[in-house]
Formats: C-alpha cells, sequence, structure tokens
C-alpha cells in the first residue's frame, strides 16, 4: 500500500515533465536496445555457425593452416592465416585406411558473368564427396563427380540464388549454360536447391567447382584453406588425428621440437573454438553498448539532481508535514528507477524486434536470450537505483527549515 | 493536572559560524491544551527560530522541550519527523502548497506520512475541507484558488491529522485585511472546538485575537501576558 503510494508519486512527477522524462528515458532506451541487439546478433551468429559445423556430420577432423599459437584473429576456417596447407597435402592423407572422404577446400571471391550480368559471389573450390557431406540436394542438373575433380573439368554447380541473379533477363537456362569468372567459362552442370547458410557463407550464393579446376584456372598455386577429413565415426578420431599430424609434419618437413604450421581440430574442438571466439566477440559488442547504458544512466542522475534542486520546497512541506527520511529517499529513487525501467523495458521490446527483424533478413536464427532480456531489466533496475541514490540522498538528506526558506 | 501540550524549560538555541549568533536565551514557556497564544515582537527577536523548535523542525542547543509529554529536544529525525505528522498542524505565510497537487491531494498528504490508507485519507480531508469551508474546492489546485481560499486548504491540512497544536507562522501576511479576519476568525472557531494554537505575529490585530500574547525580543520571553481575546470578523 504505501509503494503504491510512492510509485503513484513518482508516476506524477515523471508525468508532469512528459518531455523531459521521455529524454531522459531515452537514453536508457538506447543503451538497453543496443545490449540486445548485440547480444541477439552475437549469438544469433553463434548459432549459426554452430548449426553449420553440426552439418558437417559426425567423425570429421578439419585441418587449417596456421600454428594454432600464433592465430590471433578470427573467421571462418583457414580465412585468416597463412596458407601453409597444399592440394598435394589433401591427395597424401587419402592413403591413410579407414577414411570415407578427404576434400579439400579453397575459395576466392569472384566476379561471375553472364552475357552483361555480373553478380559477386564466393567460388569455392571443393571435392565431390562435400556434396555428400553437406546434404546438398540439387534443384536441376547433377554435382561435379570423381573423374571430373581428377582431371579438373571446367565444371561448375551454382547455388540457387546466385543462378537465379545471374540469369535474370537473359531467357536462357542456366544448366548447360556458361558462366565467365576471371576470363576463365565453365559450364553449369547443377544448380542447388536453396540450402540457406553454410560454413563459408550462405550456399545459395556460391559457385562450387572441382579443387584441381578451381587451383588450376582461378587461383594459382597449391594453396588451400582447408581439409575436411571424414572418418567412420568419433572413436577413429583420436588416432586419425596422429596419423593425419605425422604425414603433414613430414611432408612440411618439421623437426620434431617445432611446432605444427597447421591446426587439426574436431567437430566439437571446432565448435568450441567457435564459441570461444563468438561469445567474446558478443561480450565485446555487449560491453560496447553497455556504455551507452552508462551514460543513459549517468542522464538519469543529472536530470534527478535537477528535479531535486527545483522541488526543493516540495521536500520541505513533505518533511513538514512527517516524511521522514527514507520517505523522500524512497519518493526519489522510485522516480529514477521508474525512467530506467521503463526506459529499460522498452529498449527491450524494441531491441528483440530489431534482432528479430534482423535476424529475418540476413536468414540468421533469431536466438531468445532470456537470460541477456532479465540480465537488461534487472540492470537497468540497477541503474536508476544506483544512479538515483545520489539525488534522492541529497533530497533526503535536506534541513526543512532551509527547505521550506529555498525561493 | 492536565499536561501541558508545550513545555519549554531553559531553550537555547545559539547557531555556529564564526561568529556564533545567539537566537534564543533561556526561554521557557509552557502551553496548555486549549489554548490560543500569540507570539510577538520585532523580526530578528527569535519568534522563527522559536517557531521551528515549537514545532521540531529544529532542535535546542540546550535545554528540553517536552511536547505533550513527550521529550522531543533529544530526538533523531525520524523522530522528530514522527512528531511533527502526529502533533503539530503548520499553517505558513506562503501557504506551502504543493501546485501540482488538488486541495483534496493537498490536504490528504500528511495523512500518507502517518500510514492512513488512501480510501479513509480522502474521507478525512473530505471532512478537513469542509470545516473551513471549502466542501466545493475539492478539486481545484492552488493556482485555481484565492490567497484566502489558498490558506483555507492549508489549516485544514493543518487539522486533518488532528494535531495537539497548531502552529502558524505570521498566517495573515500574504493577505489582505478582510481575508486575514476571516482566517483569524476560522482559528478561533477551531480554538473554541478545542485546538491549541500558537501563531507568530507582528501584526497587533492578529496577536488580539489571540487569549495571551507573549513578546520576544533578543532572544528571550519580555512579556507573557493575558486579555481578553478580541473577537475576529466582526
Amino acid at each position: 500500500m504505501r509503494f503504491s503510494k510512492y510509485f503513484g508519486m513518482a508516476f506524477e512527477a515523471l508525468v508532469l515533465n512528459k518531455v523531459r522524462s521521455a529524454l531522459t528515458m531515452l537514453g536508457m532506451i538506447i543503451g538497453v536496445f543496443s545490449v540486445i541487439v548485440m547480444i541477439g546478433m552475437g549469438q544469433g551468429s553463434q548459432a549459426y555457425i554452430t548449426e553449420q559445423v553440426r552439418g558437417l556430420g559426425a567423425g570429421v577432423l578439419i585441418v587449417t593452416p596456421g600454428n594454432p599459437k600464433t592465430q590471433k584473429s578470427f573467421g571462418p576456417p583457414g580465412t585468416t592465416t597463412a596458407m601453409t596447407l597444399t592440394l598435394n597435402d589433401a591427395r597424401a592423407l587419402e592413403s591413410i585406411p579407414g577414411i570415407s572422404y578427404v576434400s579439400p577446400n579453397a575459395f576466392i571471391q569472384a566476379v561471375l558473368k553472364v552475357d552483361k550480368n555480373a553478380v559477386g559471389g564466393m567460388v569455392l573450390g571443393t571435392s565431390p564427396s562435400l556434396a555428400v557431406a553437406r546434404g546438398f540436394k540439387l534443384r536441376s542438373g547433377r554435382f561435379f563427380n570423381d573423374q571430373e575433380a581428377r582431371t579438373g573439368a571446367r565444371v561448375i554447380v551454382l547455388g540457387r540464388k546466385l543462378a537465379q541473379d545471374l540469369f535474370v533477363n537473359t531467357l536462357r537456362e542456366p544448366l548447360g549454360d556458361k558462366v565467365r569468372i576471371e576470363g576463365q567459362r565453365f559450364r553449369v552442370i547443377g544448380v542447388l536447391e536453396e540450402q540457406g547458410g553454410g560454413l563459408f557463407g550462405s550456399t545459395d550464393e556460391q559457385a562450387i567447382m572441382p579443387t584441381r579446376t578451381f587451383q588450376s584456372l582461378l587461383k594459382g598455386g597449391e594453396r588451400i584453406n582447408s581439409i575436411f577429413i571424414k572418418s567412420g565415426s568419433d572413436e577413429l578420431l583420436p588416432v586419425l588425428q596422429n596419423q593425419v599430424s605425422t604425414i603433414l609434419r613430414q611432408r612440411h618437413a618439421i623437426r620434431p621440437d617445432e611446432d605444427s604450421d597447421f591446426k587439426i581440430q574436431t567437430q566439437s574442438e571446432l565448435l568450441s573454438t567457435i564459441g570461444v571466439v563468438t561469445s567474446a566477440f558478443t561480450i565485446l559488442l555487449a560491453g560496447i553498448a553497455a556504455i551507452s547504458l552508462l551514460v543513459g544512466g549517468i542522464g538519469i542522475m543529472n536530470i534527478m539532481l535537477v528535479s531535486v534542486t527545483e522541488r526543493t520546497r516540495e521536500i520541505g512541506i513533505r518533511k513538514a508535514l512527517g516524511a521522514r527520511h527514507r520517505d523522500i529517499l524512497a519518493q526519489f529513487l522510485l522516480e529514477s528507477a521508474t525512467i530506467s525501467l521503463a526506459g529499460g523495458t522498452l529498449g527491450i521490446l524494441l531491441g528483440l524486434l530489431a534482432t528479430f527483424s534482423v535476424a529475418r533478413l540476413v536468414q540468421l536464427p533469431f536466438v531468445f536470450s532470456s537470460l541477456a532480456v532479465c540480465g537488461a531489466f534487472v540492470f537497468s533496475a540497477a541503474v536508476g537505483v544506483f544512479f538515483g541514490a545520489y539525488p534522492a540522498n541529497q533530497a533526503a538528506r535536506l534541513d526543512p527549515v532551509d527547505a521550506l526558506r529555498y525561493e | 493536572m492536565t499536561e501541558p501540550v508545550i513545555a519549554l524549560e531553559a531553550i537555547n538555541k545559539v547557531y555556529g559560524g564564526a561568529v556564533p549568533y545567539h537566537a534564543l536565551r533561556d526561554v521557557s514557556l509552557v502551553v496548555a491544551p486549549g489554548e490560543m497564544v500569540a507570539i510577538v515582537g520585532a523580526s530578528g527577536t527569535g519568534k522563527s527560530t522559536l517557531m521551528n523548535v515549537i514545532g521540531c523542525l529544529d532542535r535546542p542547543t540546550s535545554g528540553a522541550y517536552f511536547l505533550s509529554g513527550e521529550r522531543v529536544s533529544t530526538l533523531g529525525d525520524d523522530e522528530l519527523a514522527r512528531a511533527r505528522n502526529r502533533q503539530i498542524g503548520f499553517v505558513f505565510q506562503s501557504f506551502q502548497l504543493l501546485a501540482r497537487y488538488s486541495a483534496l491531494k493537498n490536504v490528504a498528504l500528511p495523512l500518507i506520512y502517518a500510514g492512513v490508507g488512501a480510501k479513509e485519507g480522502e474521507a478525512r480531508a473530505r471532512a478537513a475541507l469542509e470545516r473551513v469551508g471549502l466542501g466545493d474546492r475539492l478539486h481545484n489546485r492552488p493556482n485555481e484558488l484565492s490567497g484566502g481560499q489558498k490558506q483555507r486548504v492549508a489549516i485544514a491540512r493543518a487539522v486533518v491529522n488532528r494535531p495537539s497544536l497548531i502552529l502558524a507562522d505570521e498566517p495573515t501576511g500574504a493577505l489582505d485585511t478582510r481575508t486575514g479576519e476571516e482566517i483569524m476568525a476560522l482559528f478561533q472557531d477551531l480554538n473554541r472546538q478545542g485546538v491549541t494554537m500558537v501563531i507568530v505575529t507582528h501584526e497587533p490585530d492578529v496577536a488580539a485575537c489571540c487569549g495571551r500574547q507573549i513578546r520576544m525580543q533578543d532572544g528571550r520571553v519580555i512579556e507573557d501576558v493575558r486579555l481578553v481575546p478580541r473577537q475576529a470578523g466582526l
């Protein structure tokens, strides 16, 4: 009952200064909004990448170039380090018994052209087994076969959206037609069904060709970005990992006391690495956003200090009529808490809405983080109380005689 | 013997600072229930300080103050607030109403701090306003009321928690003569109903309405006389 009266008083005071309250609240709204969006996007991309890695299936080893100890930045596997893996490395690994496939992957960003249409996309060089491993479904045509992979045939499989964009307004069917990439022509032998995302970006906007074709025509040299190795089961992985390491160290002529210039990870290791990286990223973004929350809190403190000064006489009157220290304290604390909580709640709602819309737009999974929402709510209440405490205490400590005389 | 409402024993009030200022010197005073007392004197004679001490807004530097038998001179801030809330109704020269509240809410304000429920509080505030003749101005804000009406709202607020003492500081100071007379008549009316009144004033006409006049000079009581009060408003 008492509380509801204080709340009523706080609400009245805020309604009285509508513009001022709204502007102060805006600081909180922006702060909480950015925290929610940042966390939402971070977790969305984390979920997305995790989903992709899981999509590789069980029993997969991923070999990426570069020393794990010197790798400092992050990104899709194999994009951020020196290129120490070669196609021949991949071929050498095929000799290991008990392996169902070895898929060397290399990719570049390139412009694909059909007539006057030019579309930017990622061109991926890989092995035919990728189609099975990733569970690609073809809308029309077929995936390239082992023979085409061995001979480096000029064949290409297009993602659904890429095919649409390339052949728009041409009155031609992609299948059997030619696509130009960096002056080279490739015959389209298949168009994928819409797949959504992939580990190296959306498969719908990718072109896929045999690794050999890729290396001989698009990107000179033997360098590749990653090697996927699939074994029958997860139990074989530790043995397999040793074998791969031995073969690669031998091929790269690494002395026993030297660190490897490549990294072998299982799917779960890759997941945890990605988890560490993306959560660090999320925390970083949320931290930056939290600064705006802090600024919002300072805004509240500022406006509450102004309010206390303006209402010195009111405080004097209330004290003369019997308000105790804690009555005044509660009244002003509740005012700042109301601002910050209302701002926080609005910020949460707007943030969720924005996260949802953006996730829909870029086809990321929408992750509802109850922790982030509860955290933002509690935090905004705490901001209100924390930054309201000093002004409220100033108000409560006023001497009634002085406050009544204040002009 | 009935307990005095106010009993001051050798009250001193010294304001610190580079040059200490002795605002009250050995003031002793007893006010019995039902009395109507005027505290008079020129400005700077300690009237306001005395009123602040009596009103529990300020503590004396030394001496003892008993309000309705309770020793309040040594109480902490929160107990003083409680004493003000339960025992004292204030009427100020400048009304001291909250501009954004209606008359009704202004009058109900002391009841919030007394822990009275909203419904009962509103009923009591309504009754208090009717008692001062403002039954038809319940929902007007102070800026929609005349000076005399504002002071009536303040008086209603002073009596709403049934205090043992009403303390008025220059209650007619901001009003014209005619309105001032009406307010004094209302005070006399309340006094006849048994409310103890202490009125600080420098207007002889106001003081004459009280049955007892206490004159202050240089922080001391120099005169304490009882007379037949003038009937206000006639």
